[in-house]
């Protein structure tokens, strides 16, 4: 039968233990806080006068659910253009490993975000106090505007026969000094599974 | 629903003439045809990995009695009938939707392996559009050679988009 599939959004807990998983069932919200609070307007990212300010990361993955035989091939991509005025050099990126898959293992390794509320989060790339799946990869992070349909990224190849959450991708906001400020427009992220 | 509904499911037909489908046609209950039942999926020694331990085939995937001994010759998606839709809502409480949309059918020779599948995706608006259950592709060959991509009124798909 067609499985029940919702993404969720991870927020709190500790490394390796995410402490609630989210429903996102209207929206969700690139902060300056690790919070699940789509609404929540009080921790946009600031406009740095120099350098980058950075979002807190988020990780996003599928919560499967229902009668199903097998899921699997887990694939993340944007429309190829992301609408966000970032300024120079900013982004939506991803974690991005260099080989295999580029989701991260909930259970195991599941990266608490961290920063300084409501100024910036800690990039991913950070090799202190980044995200430790993906911060020591020769490319830790990808621009999600080449995560294409055509070309997406994998997320979790894993065969999955029973309830249970896919790998996450890991994503997050950097913004430059020359970004425009303001909400920004709507954007659409997707994910794509194969089901038996 | 927190699914996209079905509009095809799959037949296969087997050496000796008969037939399994994925909802049995009396009750609308689903058959969960399983791919490791193929053959194919042991390695040299019968033997398959599951939970982390490798097993013998047979007993990590037990292979029902109307398997047994059979080759898929032919599988196919087929559109729902309304009568086949209401027994499945029925038995399993999940919508299906009937159509007078085409079968997609495909003959197997000798030790082809068939490939059957659905892709689905979930599109998320991040600012205030929500989740999206978008449109459902039907896959449909053989193990090695090119795939059919079919949409929801069973016609082609780009195979880049998938």
């Amino acid at each position: 039968m067609v499985a029940t599939v919702n993404v969720h959004q991870a927020v709190g807990g500790s490394d390796g233990s995410p402490g609630t998983y989210n429903n996102v069932t209207a929206s969700t919200r690139l902060q300056t806080k690790d919070q699940f609070a789509p609404a929540d307007t009080s921790y946009p990212i600031p406009i740095p006068t120099s350098g980058f300010k950075y979002s807190y990361w988020i990780h996003v993955c599928l919560d499967l659910s229902g009668t199903f035989t097998k899921i699997n091939n887990v694939r993340f991509y944007s429309d190829g253009a992301v609408g966000w005025n970032f300024g120079t050099g900013g982004e939506l990126r991803r974690g991005n490993r260099d080989s295999g898959d580029h989701g991260c293992p909930m259970a195991s390794e599941y990266d608490l975000a961290t920063g300084t509320e409501a100024d910036t989060g800690d990039s991913i790339e950070d090799g202190t106090n980044g995200h430790g799946y993906y911060n020591t990869q020769t490319t830790p992070t990808a621009n999600v505007t080449n995560d294409t349909e055509a070309s997406p990224a994998t997320i979790d190849s894993t065969d999955h026969t029973s309830a249970e959450k896919t790998k996450a991708a890991v994503i997050q906001c950097k913004v430059a000094n020359d970004a425009v400020q303001g909400e920004q427009a709507d954007e659409t992220i997707s994910f794509k599974y194969d089901e038996i | 629903m927190q699914y996209r509904p079905l509009r095809f499911f799959w037949i296969a037909e087997l050496s000796g003439g008969t037939a399994i489908a994925q909802f049995d046609p009396d009750t609308g209950e689903e058959v969960q045809g399983h791919p490791d039942w193929l053959p194919s999926k042991t390695d040299e020694n019968g033997m398959i990995v599951k939970d982390g331990k490798k097993v013998p085939y047979r007993e990590a995937y037990p292979v029902p009695q109307h398997f047994r001994g059979k080759q898929i010759v032919r599988i196919g998606w087929y559109p729902f009938n309304p009568g086949l839709a209401k027994k499945i809502l029925a038995a399993t409480g999940k919508l299906v939707i009937p159509s007078e949309a085409n079968p997609t059918v495909i003959d197997l020779g000798n030790n082809e392996e068939p490939v059957c599948y659905r892709s689905h995706a979930i599109k998320l608006k991040m600012k205030s559009g929500g989740i999206e259950y978008a449109e459902t592709v039907y896959v449909l060959g053989i193990k090695g050679k090119p795939l059919k991509f079919l949409d929801e009124d069973g016609g082609s798909v780009n195979a880049d988009i998938r």
